[in-house]
């Protein structure tokens, strides 16, 4: 399977596309996701797949898009 | 000028100045209290108060030094402070650009609030954040006294159009998004000269921003007209209006008369539906950020005292993955996810209220204190006990912090609020309409249920009214007649 990875701020730099198709074995999670992209959790701040607040244990369908977002303080 | 004024008079160059401008003096809601030149409060309208009691300004100048418990270990901890400012992350991002390095973060991040918060990104961000203040209207950093931070920033440009006096302050995030992103506006000198002439009037910029991009959005929807400002059009986007609109404000002429209110009685004056783009909390217009992106931001803006307010708890996208470990000796121990609005983030939102009303209590500025500052809970315990000689633990601290907020609930509700003031606006109950967080929003039955989640862990009954018991608990117990109320 495969899915849409819509990355956003810092975590775009050194990287050809902010959008890509990533292609995934059935049944992986966003963890392995973030593994295959060379993320750790640590850079996520907010996570979604399809526009929910999602998980890292959560499992990932076909066509799924997965936007990751980095911390970015505010005051 | 005031400060020149008064220096003259008293014939003290040192001498420490607060007073209002022609605002206050007009006690419009939104007026702020100016400490001498650069520095401000700008919010909940404390200039209206000096205004009504026809206080023009109060002036100090100290000339003893403060006596402390244990000197020696106040300058080791002083030292071991400034070092660490020097190296950790947030503080040194704010010693280098000041709070304009925000904008950029936000609107990559899709929390921008644009278009008088309808959108999360502006498509101008480019030419307002700190890279173009640099580069155009950027003098010098400033500070406020004996900071290690020196996070202000001072502009300068010789412009006849947008003229930048580098005495009267640069524009902060805060100013940024009120009359650049809120308004559809990218030219940052204009900007700047709008932060500068609120300065010099005594208006609060967040207010006075929400106010101009909400009859903006009534010009947008044929609320208001060209026969309601004498023939001036006031279109998004449109700088020079912004500027009119501001001395039409603040010398409360025409339609700047209505204006002046807030947006809450100005729409109440002008009616034809303009309620729905008036976006206020407690009759307090917002600060500039999307709670659609932090929930629990979104809960400080509910449920503090003063209305819409983003300093009433540490942003929840600050504690990601090990920086989660800030909030240990508060008992969380798991990062904070931003979207979710569940016990877990509730369980956050009453922890860090009080670390950041301990702040206020203590007169501390966030940017250097806990939990997102230089600053660890260990060492500000020292800190307090080194001062004052008090005995003193942060169980102690926290509960003086709590007794703040209870206080403030009790005071609100004899005064008549209500738990459905403790709400979020109609926009964040709708989805984003685009960028990154296209699609999000903040489920309206979750929130409030969310809010009541609050109540009874703060021991407050389905009213928002503090129980007897906790009033006890924190020796309130003179305010048990009042909090039933």
């Amino acid at each position: 399977m495969k899915v849409n990875v819509k990355l956003f701020a810092i975590l775009k730099k050194n990287r050809a596309n902010s959008s890509q198709a990533v292609p995934l074995e059935n049944g992986a999670s966003v963890r392995d996701l973030l593994e295959c992209l060379g993320l750790h959790e640590n850079d996520v701040g907010i996570l979604m797949v399809n526009s929910r607040s999602a998980t890292f244990d959560q499992t990932l369908c076909n066509d799924d898009i997965v936007t990751i977002i980095p911390p970015i303080g505010g005051g | 000028m005031t400060l020149e004024g008064i220096r003259e008079d008293t014939g003290e160059k040192m001498v420490r100045v607060a007073s209002i401008g022609p605002a206050g003096e007009r006690m419009i809601p939104y007026a702020c209290v100016q400490n001498d030149m650069e520095h401000y409060n700008g919010r909940t309208g404390m200039g209206a108060v000096m205004g009504s009691k026809q206080l023009k300004a109060v002036a100090a100048r100290g000339r003893k030094k403060p006596q402390m418990a244990d000197p020696e270990k106040v300058k080791a901890i002083r030292k071991w402070h400034n070092d660490r400012i020097k190296v950790h992350p947030p503080n040194v991002g704010l010693s280098k650009v000041g709070t304009p390095g925000l904008l950029k973060g936000l609107n990559d991040t899709g929390i921008l609030t644009t278009h008088n918060f309808r959108d999360g990104v502006f498509a101008g961000a480019d030419r307002i954040n700190h890279e173009a203040y640099h580069e155009t209207i950027f003098d010098s950093a400033g500070t406020c006294y004996a900071c290690a931070v020196h996070c202000k920033r001072r502009v300068s440009l010789d412009d006849p159009r947008y003229p930048l006096d580098k005495n009267h302050g640069g524009p902060e995030y805060e100013t940024l998004a009120a009359f650049g992103s809120m308004c559809d506006i990218d030219n940052l000198p204009a900007i700047a000269r709008a932060g500068q002439r609120c300065n010099l009037l005594g208006l609060d910029t967040i207010s006075t921003g929400a106010v101009i991009a909400f009859t903006m959005e009534c010009f947008e929807k044929n609320i208001l007209s060209e026969a309601d400002t004498g023939g001036r059009m006031i279109r998004f986007g449109d700088a020079d209006a912004m500027l009119w609109l501001i001395e039409e404000i603040a010398q409360q002429r025409g339609i700047g008369k209505i204006l002046s209110q807030g947006v809450k009685r100005a729409a109440e004056l002008i009616g034809r539906g303009s309620e729905r783009y008036a976006f206020h909390i407690k009759g307090q217009e917002l600060p500039f950020h999307d709670g659609r992106g932090k929930t629990g931001m979104g809960m400080g803006y509910a449920l503090s005292p003063t209305g819409a307010d983003h300093v009433e708890t540490p942003h929840d996208v600050a504690f990601q993955g090990e920086a989660v470990s800030k909030l240990h000796p508060l008992g969380i121990f798991d990062p904070i996810k931003p979207l979710e609005t569940n016990a877990q983030k509730v369980h956050y939102f009453v922890e860090g209220q009080k670390a950041w009303q301990l702040n206020n209590c203590y007169g501390i500025c966030n940017f250097c204190s806990i939990p997102i500052g230089a600053m660890t809970f260990e060492k500000l315990v020292n800190t307090i006990r080194a001062i004052t000689g008090w005995d003193t633990s942060l169980h102690d601290m926290l509960r003086v912090s709590e007794r703040g907020t209870v206080m403030a609930r009790v005071f609100n509700n004899r005064e008549g609020f209500k738990p459905e003031d403790d709400r979020v606006i109609r926009r964040w109950h709708e989805p984003m309409p685009s960028g990154p967080l296209k699609g999000q929003f903040i489920d309206p039955a979750a929130f409030r249920k969310a809010i009541d989640l609050y109540y009874e862990m703060s021991g407050w009954d389905s009213q928002g009214r503090p129980i007897r018991g906790k009033l006890v608990e924190l020796n309130l117990e003179w305010l048990v007649d009042e909090g039933q109320r």
